[in-house]
């Protein structure tokens, strides 16, 4: 049996399509605090994502005196329930991170239309600057 | 130009197929989303997942600006594990210890035999030398004595329905204050994990 050219080409595209489609479910998406009482700024690089764990709101506030703290509402516009994994992480007013040994991924189910509240305390007075990481969570 | 284009397709879905199975022993980033998961033991995110709960709630509670000393000196009794597996406790402990160092409210006490031997035995021999030299021989050093303690147990839950088999840990944590002898703060973190086999993700 022959293949012909025009045979491949359909395989051959499909095959791409697939790989780069691949590698974009695994793009995440970053919401991070703003400098000098700026709001906080989102970069979305995962539409899809964006659905199920879209930021609605950010709350800051600050505990033991100085040790900031926030909590970020997370929206999810999707009829179904989804899972994606977040992390949070904490950077000194130079933007060098401040080490936190139990930082961790954590992996939420979220309900349809539901808003869940993600909240992370700075791991030391220093830490004055955040950045919240989202990503996709599909296996 | 079909030998091309049929090689090209074949590399291209060889790579497709065979990209979750392929790899061979890599470093992994130890925070990040790629570790295994087993449903049968506790795992080093489990770890942090349960140290980082609990620090967060003491830490957001509030609690340690209320300890009678700034920085406030505590120690940590020996945590109590009834889980199934033998493990390090310090793998749990250690996190929690440096985290709540660094918040700069509370310093650990190395020094005091109160919870038995000091876990620094040089540090409680230097000390105790510079105690003697400076006249303070037999007296009790208040610097060894705890503003406040915290206790620990980790429990483990088992269920299986099927094929699929659920287990969650849990700590339970205490802070007391020992100017009252009162807890002032308690805390439970948990991690649930379901699964028929181990795997890749979190």
């Amino acid at each position: 049996m022959k293949i012909t050219n025009a045979q491949l080409r359909p395989a051959l595209a499909s095959a791409l399509l697939a790989m780069t489609a691949l590698a974009a479910c695994n793009t995440a998406n970053t919401a991070k605090s703003g400098f000098n009482g700026a709001p906080y700024k989102q970069i979305i690089t995962n539409g899809w994502l964006k659905y199920k764990a879209n930021i609605v709101g950010v709350h800051e506030g600050t505990v033991n005196g100085d040790i900031k703290r926030i909590a970020v509402d997370v929206y999810s516009d999707q009829s179904t329930p989804q899972r994606f994994t977040y992390k949070f992480e904490w950077f000194d007013a130079s933007g060098i991170p401040v080490a936190n040994p139990s930082t961790t991924s954590t992996s939420v189910t979220i309900k349809p239309k539901e808003t869940i509240t993600l909240t992370s305390v700075a791991p030391a007075p220093t830490a004055t600057d955040w950045r919240l990481t989202f990503l996709d969570e599909q296996r | 130009m079909r030998t091309i284009a049929t090689t090209t397709a074949a590399l291209a879905l060889c790579s497709l197929l065979s990209t979750p199975g392929c790899q061979k022993a890599q470093y992994v980033d130890p925070k990040g989303n790629d570790l295994v998961v087993s449903v049968d033991r506790m795992n080093i995110q489990d770890w942090s997942m349960l140290a980082d709960q609990t620090v967060q709630s003491m830490v957001g509670s509030g609690v340690l600006t209320r300890l009678p000393n700034q920085p406030a000196g505590i120690l940590l009794n020996q945590p109590i594990n009834t889980t199934t597996q033998q493990f390090d406790t310090d793998a749990i402990m250690k996190k929690i210890r440096i985290s709540l160092l660094n918040t700069g409210r509370v310093q650990v006490i190395m020094t005091s035999d109160l919870g038995g031997t000091p876990e620094d035995k040089i540090a409680a021999k230097a000390q105790a030398i510079k105690e003697q030299k400076a006249g303070r021989g037999g007296e009790v050093n208040m610097a060894n004595v705890p503003d406040a303690t915290l206790t620990a147990k980790l429990i483990e839950d088992r269920v299986r329905a099927g094929n699929t088999r659920q287990v969650a840990y849990v700590l339970q944590m205490s802070l007391t204050d020992t100017n009252t002898g009162r807890a002032i703060w308690e805390g439970e973190a948990q991690v649930m994990k379901q699964g028929e086999k181990a795997g890749v993700g979190f």
